[in-house]
């Protein structure tokens, strides 16, 4: 093997550690099999490199490369899609061990694990996936320095390794706080098989308080005049209609109807730009009644709106609404449809039901029993409700009475259905949190929220929300206020008391260390850049982003041209020559300056005669700089150490040995 | 290294015996042989050029022949001719002085341009073509040329591509006060040769020859070489630069100091050794400077960083 054109052995045990490093986080996405497949690839390519087996012939080559394809066709049964690319990237990377003949291939082949790297952060952007992350970039570095050290040397290529990233991290900084967000340039298929939170189609008690959980920002919305009264924001999402006694379910054939939008009347209508945060998205949320002008965005009937196929990434669209306008859509298939329930289910809410349908006539009536019985029943608005049985219903309101805003929702919706009042759940979320400086309400997903509607001969489909007939308190301070509240009750349970308390602050720490990043890293986008960037410049124009970027960017830069290139203190590219001529520097300083023409030799010569007290250490550091500058017969690295540590003038040479030798 | 070192110790010192006081130009002389190049001495008639190669000649074990170069001078005269024999109807070629070991050539700008070709043409190619017929010189083939002073009347000046064939040139000067005296004492020191015996083989040349090959040259001597060359051709004060094959020549006598200081790798000090008589000869001054080679030599050097 010869030194040049090949690796050291050093270096490709390096590269395995590197790619291994690399590829064992993403089998969390990828399958399994990936590092089986590795595992063989590496154990070949050692063969190879101990000489024990030959290269793989072309023919072999083409073999794995179509037996690679062939897997993964059969692990995704697609190819275009992110985790099959990634997949492939993969096999790519190992595969190309097999064929790694020089150097340069070999770095190559790093280079490709730092996409691959980077490819990771596709899936999870969390801080734990950051920090190993800068993990896997020391292993790489580690490696790429084995391609350049003669000595195998691990701790200080990770000493070096780890000074390279903390030297990398303040342009990091600045490169995230001032790097233009671009929109993306194509579509990227999402990451498929990881469960995102969010709304889903359907409806079981407990999915609403699972979804309140997480801290994670739902969309933003920007109003172009005053924001409307924190009660008054209900954002539709989706409206839930079929009920099998267990699962609300949105009625899958409304979309298909074709439904014809709402006119809004545009003088009284509210303006306002929602920005859904990246996700796929299957629906829209709007301030009903509410109309968008946009091709791709459709009317789903009973004032939702969605895209017309689900759309992934960031998504932002303008509404107009008129909150006041009356909803008076419907059909007869409709009111059939809200009124159906599943028999048999439920019997005493039945029961209930029907004695308000034969004690009162109208549905107005009705609606003000049931209210009044929601109010008298001393419900509690809990995020952990205990589990029901069978007849889900009946088992909350009369035994455990402890729900959130679904089971008040939904049991109100099937109270009324029962009395002979069409009416259905409508999910989305309540309120959100607003931004007085910049008039933008945040929407989180622990805003998420159900309530009833519930259609009154006269006046049309009316919002009805008893969770905040309840409690009250929901509304005016939001879910998150309620919901701290509702964990420190939970804490409070006697047995576990010690245990669970200081998990519990742990996880709540954890939980405010990813609430922070989420907001200040990865929600990080063209808003806020130019939010801090005014924050910085206090106006963004043009020649105030140039006038900032040269201060930034140019001015060190200037200075470190100024200092590299001024005249008398060029610093040499190789090391040994920089040590050799930092000491004639010094030396110089002393009064024994070296001519640029003069050899180190003449130069020792010259002073040994005319300055012949630094001649000892003199002929030290240049035996030194001539055995490792000129001569391959010394160890390189040894003699860079001795110049190094000779870079200072002395008197007396430091050793004996350096002496003698005309 | 050691016995190398001894021996060539040992033919200098010969050498040293008849040439007095001249033995930089001994170790030159000695260089230019090793690196395979063929040396041009520039000096008066009488200051020691011919005894210089005569006892090179004797030392060195080589075989040898001298041309004195005239104005009537043809290149048959030095590459050989055929001649018709009248015994065996046929021609036959008779070898010129060319076909030697080593080829002392007198005052070579006292002939024409022509011969001056011929002569150089087989010194670059190391052969000869005669009457459509290739013929091999000996190995080694060394050709140690003196010329007059330019200034001396009935002289051809060798053109610049020609002087560039000569790897090196020197010249010898007059002996110190020492040295003459010691050699007026000493008598006719054409009668002291006699006395001389070749310290050298023709193998232990070829074998010397290879290890100047083998001498190890490092990145840092190499971009000395090429800041050098730079340096001539950005400088205003040469009128051209220095060719590639100046360089090469450069590289090649440097590479023979170092085998004759001892080492068998190059040091920047060894190139600066054989800078003026590798390139001296081959520069000239721009018009508006009269340095000659010596002086823009020495510009060179001073001014060209040796660690960057």
């Amino acid at each position: 093997m010869s030194a040049e054109r090949r690796s050291s052995r050093h270096a490709v045990v390096l590269l395995l550690i590197a790619q291994l490093a690399v590829m064992l986080p993403l089998l969390t996405v990828l399958p399994l099999w990936l590092l089986v497949i590795w595992g063989a690839v590496a154990w070949w390519y050692w063969k190879i490199v101990t000489a024990a087996y030959a290269m793989p012939v072309p023919p072999v080559k083409f073999a794995l490369v179509a037996l690679a394809a062939l897997g993964i066709y059969l692990e995704y049964r697609q190819l275009l899609g992110l985790e099959p690319m990634v997949t492939l990237l993969v096999l790519a990377v190992a595969l190309k061990l097999l064929e790694m003949k020089t150097r340069r291939e070999h770095w190559l082949v790093l280079m490709l694990c730092y996409f691959l790297l980077g490819c990771r952060l596709l899936f999870d952007q969390q801080i734990i996936d950051v920090l190993l992350a800068v993990a896997q970039l020391c292993a790489l570095l580690v490696a790429q320095q084995s391609l350049f050290r003669e000595r195998n040397a691990v701790v200080p290529s990770m000493r070096l390794a780890g000074v390279m990233l903390a030297q990398a991290l303040p342009l990091m900084l600045f490169l995230f706080v001032v790097f233009p967000r671009i929109g993306p340039l194509w579509t990227m298929p999402m990451p498929g098989s990881k469960a995102k939170t969010g709304m889903s189609d359907e409806l079981r008690f407990g999915d609403i308080a699972e979804l309140s959980r997480s801290g994670a920002l739902a969309f933003r919305v920007s109003f172009d005049g005053p924001p409307p009264a924190r009660q008054d924001l209900y954002w539709r999402g989706l409206v839930l209609e079929e009920f099998d006694g267990k699962t609300w379910r949105v009625n899958k054939f409304g979309r298909w109807s074709r439904p014809q939008a709402p006119v809004i009347e545009r003088n009284a209508a509210r303006e306002y730009t929602v920005t859904l945060e990246p996700g796929v998205h299957s629906w829209l949320y709007t301030l009903p009644v509410a109309n968008i002008s946009r091709n791709d965005l459709v009317y789903a009937g009973a004032y939702q709106w969605a895209p017309k196929q689900p759309l992934s990434g960031r998504l932002q669209y303008r509404v107009y609404s008129n909150t006041a306008q009356p909803r008076t859509e419907v059909d007869m298939m409709m009111l059939r449809r809200n009124l159906r329930l599943p028999e048999g289910i439920n019997p005493q809410s039945r029961a209930l039901a029907q004695r308000w349908s034969q004690q009162y006539a109208t549905g107005n009536e009705r609606l003000n029993a049931a209210l009044r019985f929601y109010l008298q029943q001393s419900l509690i608005y809990t995020l952990n409700p205990p589990t029901l049985g069978e007849d889900s219903v009946d088992a909350f309101l009369f035994q455990t009475r402890q729900g959130f805003c679904e089971h008040f929702a939904a049991s109100f919706v099937f109270l009324m259905r029962a009395a002979g009042v069409p009416a259905r759940v409508v999910v989305g979320y309540q309120g959100g949190e607003y931004n007085a400086t910049d008039n933008y309400l945040l929407v989180h997903e622990s805003d998420a929220h159900a309530w009833a509607e519930v259609w009154l001969e006269g006046s049309g489909w009316q919002r009805v929300d008893p969770t905040a007939l309840v409690t009250p308190d929901r509304l005016r301070l939001g879910a998150e206020s309620l919901l701290r509240d509702q964990q420190g009750f939970l804490a409070g349970s006697p047995l576990s008391l010690r245990r669970f308390a200081w998990a519990n602050t742990l996880r709540l720490y954890m939980d405010n260390l990813n609430y922070a990043w989420a907001r200040w890293v990865l929600n990080y986008d063209r808003d806020s850049q130019s939010l801090v960037l005014v924050d910085i410049l206090g106006l963004v124009t043009p020649q105030r982003l140039i006038i900032a970027l040269l201060l930034c960017g140019g001015l060190p830069l200037l200075l470190y041209a100024v200092v590299v290139f001024l005249p008398g203190r060029n610093r040499s590219g190789d090391l040994a020559t920089r040590y050799y001529m930092q000491a004639c520097q010094q030396l110089a300083k002393r009064g024994v300056g070296r001519e640029p023409g003069e050899t180190p030799r003449a130069f020792l010569q010259r002073v040994e005669r005319s300055a012949p007290e630094w001649a000892p250490w003199l002929r030290e550091l240049t035996q030194c700089f001539e055995g490792q500058q000129y001569h391959s017969e010394k160890s390189a690295e040894d003699a860079l150490k001795a110049l190094r540590r000779l870079r200072r003038p002395r008197k007396v040479a430091s050793s004996a040995k350096g002496v003698g030798k005309t | 290294m050691q016995s190398e070192q001894q021996l060539l110790r040992d033919v200098s010192a010969e050498i040293g015996r008849i040439v007095l006081g001249k033995e930089r130009q001994v170790q030159q002389a000695l260089c230019c042989l090793l690196a395979g190049g063929h040396l041009l001495i520039e000096d008066l008639p009488g200051v020691g050029k011919t005894t210089l190669a005569q006892t090179f000649a004797i030392v060195t074990g080589l075989q040898f022949r001298r041309v004195q170069f005239t104005s009537d001078m043809l290149p048959a005269d030095i590459l050989g001719s055929s001649v018709f024999d009248r015994n065996t109807n046929a021609f036959h070629f008779h070898p010129g002085p060319v076909f030697t070991q080593f080829l002392l050539v007198d005052e070579i700008n006292r002939a024409t341009p022509k011969t001056q070709s011929a002569l150089l043409e087989a010194m670059a190619e190391e052969q000869v073509t005669i009457e459509g017929e290739t013929r091999l010189l000996p190995r080694p083939f060394f050709v140690m040329a003196t010329q007059n002073p330019l200034f001396q009347s009935g002289t051809f000046p060798l053109p610049e591509s020609q002087l560039d064939r000569f790897i090196m040139r020197i010249s010898l000067g007059y002996p110190d006060a020492r040295s003459e005296r010691q050699l007026l004492e000493g008598g006719d020191p054409r009668e002291q040769m006699s006395g001389l015996s070749a310290r050298l083989s023709v193998e232990q040349l070829l074998a010397l020859r290879e290890r100047v090959k083998q001498v190890e040259v490092r990145a840092s001597v190499v971009s000395y070489i090429q800041r050098l060359i730079a340096f001539t051709r950005e400088d205003a004060e040469f009128a051209f630069g220095l060719s590639t094959r100046a360089a090469l020549a450069l590289l090649q006598s440097a590479k023979a100091w170092a085998l004759l200081e001892g080492r068998d790798y190059l040091l920047p000090d060894d190139v600066q050794a054989v800078l003026e008589p590798v390139a001296a000869h081959r520069l000239q001054s721009s018009a508006d400077s009269r340095a000659d080679g010596r002086e823009l030599v020495q510009r060179m050097l001073a001014q060209v960083s040796v660690l960057v």
